[in-house]
């Protein structure tokens, strides 16, 4: 008898502890409050794109191009993104503007390519403030607008303090590194290359505070690059307060010929940055 | 019954975790960084309030409603046609934004902001009940209204929960825009 109450006891427990633990779960992973996030940066959206693209009509997700980011960002100051543009049509790509919509300058950067360049995929690193959706519009010669979005849980990105302290940044600023990579064994016969570009500079977004005097750090970034192959241009961005610290970027192209890499950069303060690279087909 | 109620709220406890408010020690100094965590319970010399409670001092005109959620100010020198958006600010209907004053230290500039806020709030009385808040699980205001204690104000209040918590309890929010200072 004694041993039926206590088996009664034990199985009322664990009922309380299941529903503790349900309670629990959904208490964590509030749907509602996602959504809701996700509708508050789609409004954002709407009041912001007449000022990006105007009240031209935008395509979504027509496979033109996509893009790719964590669904949550371990540090939001440093969120890699992933653009993927489809080869059979990178051509006819005019111009591809990044837009992180809750940032409070939400264009993030805008890219143009080289007619031949072919780049079909580039990787950078962003800073996300909030819960916010990432959007890429690319528009083709035709004037077309064709646009792909990722939702991205992180904050805090762009007044997160700079990891490295101000004295090292500034003494490094502008020192560049380029890596190039062997070809995929079943694309040697291809032209198709890849450069990872990676440039020392705080890009300071404006918006971190200096730890020892409590002001906000004035605006500092990159805001113009061009990669070039000798004469014919890569990739050129103009970048804003949301591309991360140590601007980095990595993609494809097509080699045309064996000339060297080069590289301009200018930042919001006048500075210009120079350097350049055999080019290396065997990769290095 | 003893013992079912202790697996029980062993269970609850483990969940909540970082939404337990308290549980801890109040420091003895400001909070500095990871600003976006859970808070004591506490803040001596401060009353602190749940929302029913600082929904009544509202309604009644209690007490003076001070937000110190932090804004970030538009950089000056960010190149021409740049977008920029402010972030809206939902608060609580009436209360004074004194932005930025929460931060573990504050330069001479946001401690004369954050002073001459309260005075325009105050009337110069620093007997008045003044209430702080900002979000659920923000230590900014904990500090804010930690140093209006150690400026001599009197009648300090904590609303911990802050504007999010006001929002669960379906209470009115307004779009509000920092205090700027004369």
């Amino acid at each position: 008898m004694q041993s039926d109450v206590f088996l009664k006891l034990r199985r009322s427990a664990a009922v309380l502890l299941f529903a503790a633990a349900t309670a629990c779960a959904l208490a964590v992973a509030d749907p509602a409050a996602a959504q809701q996030s996700m509708a508050g940066s789609e409004k954002i959206w709407e009041s912001l794109r007449g000022d990006v693209v105007g009240d031209r009509p935008i395509l979504v997700d027509t496979g033109l191009i996509r893009i790719e980011a964590p669904k949550r960002a371990q540090d939001a100051a440093l969120v890699p993104v992933d653009i993927y543009i489809d080869p059979a049509r990178a051509a006819g790509i005019k111009a591809v503007t990044m837009v992180i919509d809750v940032n409070p300058a939400p264009v993030a950067a805008t890219f143009q390519f080289g007619k031949d360049a072919g780049v079909t995929h580039l990787s950078t690193r962003v800073r996300v403030n909030d819960y916010s959706f990432l959007r890429v519009i690319a528009e083709t010669e035709s004037g077309e607008l064709h646009m792909s979005q990722t939702f991205v849980k992180a904050s805090g990105g762009c007044s997160a303090p700079a990891a490295k302290n101000s004295k090292e940044a500034l003494a490094a600023m502008g020192q560049m590194k380029l890596r190039q990579f062997v070809p995929a064994a079943d694309e040697v016969m291809t032209t198709s290359q890849e450069l990872q570009l990676m440039i020392r500079h705080p890009n300071n977004s404006g918006l971190q505070r200096d730890p020892i005097t409590q002001y906000f750090i004035p605006a500092h970034f990159v805001q113009n690059l061009k990669i070039s192959q000798g004469d014919r241009l890569i990739l050129a961005m103009e970048g804003g307060i949301s591309i991360s610290e140590d601007p980095n970027f990595r993609f494809d192209f097509a080699a045309h010929g064996t000339e060297d890499i080069r590289v301009e950069a200018a930042d919001t303060d006048g500075k210009v940055f120079t350097d350049q690279w055999p080019f290396d087909p065997t990769g290095s | 019954m003893r013992s079912l109620a202790l697996p029980f709220a062993a269970a609850v406890l483990a969940c909540v975790g970082p939404a337990w408010a308290g549980g801890f020690e109040e420091p003895l100094s400001y909070r500095t960084d990871g600003y976006k965590a859970p808070v004591p319970d506490t803040l001596r010399g401060a009353r602190v309030v749940d929302t029913n409670e600082a929904a009544a001092l509202w309604r009644e005109k209690g007490a003076v409603f001070i937000d110190v959620m932090p804004n970030t100010p538009k950089p000056v020198n960010l190149p021409a046609g740049t977008i920029w958006r402010d972030k809206v600010r939902l608060d609580i209907p009436g209360s004074l934004w004194l932005a930025n004053v929460g931060y573990g230290a504050i330069s001479e500039e946001t401690a004369d902001y954050f002073r001459q806020g309260l005075e325009s709030a105050t009337g110069s009385d620093k007997s008045l009940p003044i209430l702080f808040y900002c979000m659920t699980n923000c230590w900014m205001s904990w500090n804010a209204a930690k140093r209006a204690i150690e400026w001599g104000y009197s009648a300090v209040i904590w609303y911990p929960l802050g504007a999010d918590g006001w929002e669960s309890a379906n209470l009115p929010l307004a779009e509000n825009r920092p205090y700027v200072a004369d």
